[in-house]
């Protein structure tokens, strides 16, 4: 029988009979390829970005997930780049932020919680610069994240965070400059 | 490089690697919003050959028929520019903008080095814009500003990345559509954002 694009693969059994296998695969457009080896690629570390920007791990793996269900369908390939996923996170992120303020503090949050294992494995002098770095304002913890954590210089964080170069080299100066304080205020 | 840089770096290594991050699948798509553009060309066609019947009054006016109604008076500026709608409630994007939410659209518009200027259009404004146009004073009786969509206009520098930018506005919270008003006067095919 002649086989049509779109049918499904057939193949003779050991009893003659036509056996349905799978269906072949159909061109996967370039941006989904593009996409798929993105997610494959660089999805551990957009989580771990995600992590030291939130505080918790599955609030984090969720604004990943949220951000490559978004990413499905974008026209045109070229697009999805690596600094564009991470803005999305970073924004992902923004919102998840700004919700939690509006959640009112009877209970402590996910964000504010961290498991005893990781507090071990951290230890305590890092944990401490850890919390410095949260009570930072949010852009201010955002280059911080993206300067030590991802070591982007300035013009790629501007490209990651949308705003100029010079504003991200004034914006990490200030952060470094009281982070000192921060943690000097909560020995 | 200072110790408290050094520091820093170590605990913010330290914290990323305690994560084990567990497989998960690429997600699937999620549902689009509803094929916008197609729904504002729609939408456009039907305002501009006025089948839009001026004695039924929908209730709500539909999103895409606003955003159709506003469109009709951004014309091809001769600079490259973007239109980013913001969402009205009881439309297509579940949660519309807020005040902190709106100020993050003007600072990431005015900050981004390919924005020359940034433009404020209020429902009054695009209402007025409208009703102005050829043929659209009968219009006046049916419409409210109210049903119109507030935006912001942003004029580009030439070298700008306008498919970008506009991506980035529209992954905005609050953001119904960013449209190019070029390519809508052009009448090219793929003109909105997402």
């Amino acid at each position: 029988m002649r086989q049509r694009i779109g049918d499904p693969v057939r193949s003779l059994g050991m009893d003659g009979d036509t056996v349905r296998l799978s269906r072949p695969a159909r061109d996967e457009p370039a941006h989904e390829a593009e996409l798929t080896a993105l997610y494959r690629d660089h999805r551990p570390g957009l989580v771990r970005l995600a992590v030291l920007l939130l505080g918790d791990q599955e609030t984090a793996e969720d604004v990943v997930q949220d951000v490559f269900a978004r990413l499905h369908g974008l026209a045109r390939p070229g697009v999805v780049t690596l600094p564009y996923v991470r803005t999305c996170v970073l924004n992902g992120s923004r919102s998840v932020l700004r919700r939690r303020a509006l959640i009112p503090r009877r209970t402590d949050r996910p964000g504010d919680v961290q498991s005893a294992e990781t507090a071990v494995l951290i230890g305590e002098s890092r944990q401490r610069m850890l919390a410095a770095l949260a009570r930072l304002p949010r852009r201010q913890r955002e280059a911080l994240v993206l300067r030590y954590y991802l070591d982007l210089s300035d013009v790629e964080i501007a490209e990651v965070m949308r705003i100029r170069p010079s504003t991200a080299r004034s914006t990490i100066a200030r952060a470094l400059s009281r982070l000192p304080h921060e943690l000097g205020d909560n020995t | 490089m200072n110790p408290i840089e050094d520091d820093l770096r170590a605990a913010l290594h330290a914290r990323a690697d305690s994560v084990l991050v567990r497989e998960r699948p690429l997600p699937r798509p999620r549902r689009r919003r509803a094929a916008l553009f197609f729904k504002i060309t729609a939408a456009a066609a039907l305002v501009a050959t006025g089948f839009v019947g001026l004695s039924s009054r929908p209730e709500p006016v539909p999103e895409a028929m606003v955003l159709a109604m506003a469109m009709t008076d951004v014309t091809d500026a001769g600079a490259p520019e973007i239109v980013v709608y913001l969402c009205k409630p009881g439309g297509p994007v579940e949660q519309c903008a807020t005040r902190d939410e709106r100020e993050e659209l003007q600072v990431m518009l005015n900050g981004h080095p390919g924005v020359e200027s940034v433009a404020f259009r209020s429902r009054q404004d695009a209402w007025d814009a409208f009703i102005a146009k050829d043929g659209n004073a009968a219009f006046a009786d049916v419409l409210r500003p109210s049903d119109m969509s507030e935006s912001y206009v942003a004029r580009l520098r030439p070298d700008a990345d306008l498919p970008a930018l506009a991506r980035s506005a529209a992954e905005m919270p609050g953001v119904s559509a960013v449209i190019d008003p070029a390519c809508v006067a052009a009448a090219r095919g793929d003109c909105g954002y997402p």
